[in-house]
């Protein structure tokens, strides 16, 4: 239990954010627009448990962040207008090519 | 009378099964990632077959019409590449129903992006070109001048100059940058 969820929801929604990515690879969304489509399968989500799933996808290596040329300073720009895109090893795992025993069910 | 009555009472029963046939079947074709799961998050455990559905549709048209506008990967060229993800940004929001349509203001960030994207590359190839002739000049400046002596050695430049070529170009491109901002 972390934060009020259960191993197993943490594991659906962070399984979730990779199969999203992956089906609009190569394509990069904004963390707001993904929380936003995911709201339609876990519409109890909540935006901090769902930024720190990003973070740990981001740590992990399989979800990378698109810094856009627009962004000034990157550092500052808010988490919700942030964009990611899958990475080559977050492919791998969303097609189950490589298995992650902390994502698989 | 009563036999019309329970044929219709007999027809419509299969309809109900099939009905319910459906909703069953349709978990078990799932083979993707967290398709069986349910209960904890979500209430319906269709819900996440049709939202894969769904995106896979969205990310197929999103890489039919815009793949072509993508320049590369994160760690290259940056040039473009705001306006390649607020095209994608809006197109996913609409096709994915995140909003219905593409509000004026919308269509007007969008087109400032790309204009100003537009701009900058113009002017990154002028920086280019200038800084090339720049060179050449001095090089050919600097012949002449070894030609009257007989010495055919090309003159290095200082290492400054580049600096001193990119200062002045540099602060011109700025000013644009800023004019096309603010306009």
């Amino acid at each position: 239990m972390a934060n009020g969820r259960t191993a197993r929801q943490i594991k659906l929604v962070r399984n979730e954010v990779l199969v999203a990515l992956n089906m609009l690879y190569p394509a990069a969304l904004q963390a707001d627009q993904l929380m936003r489509s995911l709201l339609s399968v876990f519409p109890e989500m909540e935006w901090d448990p769902f930024r720190r799933d990003l973070a740990y996808l981001c740590e992990k290596g399989y979800v990378q962040r698109v810094v856009s040329d627009n962004e000034s300073e990157p550092k500052f720009t808010p988490w919700r207008q942030r964009w990611f895109r899958l990475t080559s090893a977050g492919m791998e795992v969303a097609d189950h090519v490589i298995g992650d025993p902390a994502l698989d069910e | 009378m009563t036999v019309g009555a329970t044929k219709k009472t007999a027809t419509k029963k299969p309809v109900r099964r099939k009905k319910s046939a459906k909703k069953r079947v349709a978990p078990k074709k799932s083979t993707t990632r967290g398709a069986d799961a349910q209960g904890d998050v979500t209430e319906n455990p269709l819900q996440i077959d049709e939202y894969r559905q769904r995106l896979g549709a969205v990310g197929r048209l999103m890489r039919a019409a815009l793949a072509d506008l993508d320049t590369g990967q994160p760690p290259g060229d940056r040039l473009g590449q705001g306006a390649y993800l607020q095209v994608m940004g809006r197109a996913f929001e609409v096709l994915d129903g995140l909003s219905q349509t593409v509000e004026v203001d919308d269509l007007v960030k969008i087109s400032k992006v790309v204009a100003e994207q537009r701009r900058a590359e113009l002017n990154h190839r002028k920086l280019q070109l200038a800084a090339d002739l720049t060179t050449e000049r001095t090089c050919e400046t600097s012949r002449s001048a070894d030609g009257e002596s007989g010495d055919t050695e090309t003159i290095e430049l200082p290492e400054s100059f580049g600096e001193i070529v990119r200062q002045i170009y540099g602060t011109t491109l700025a000013a644009d940058l800023n004019g096309a901002g603010e306009g």
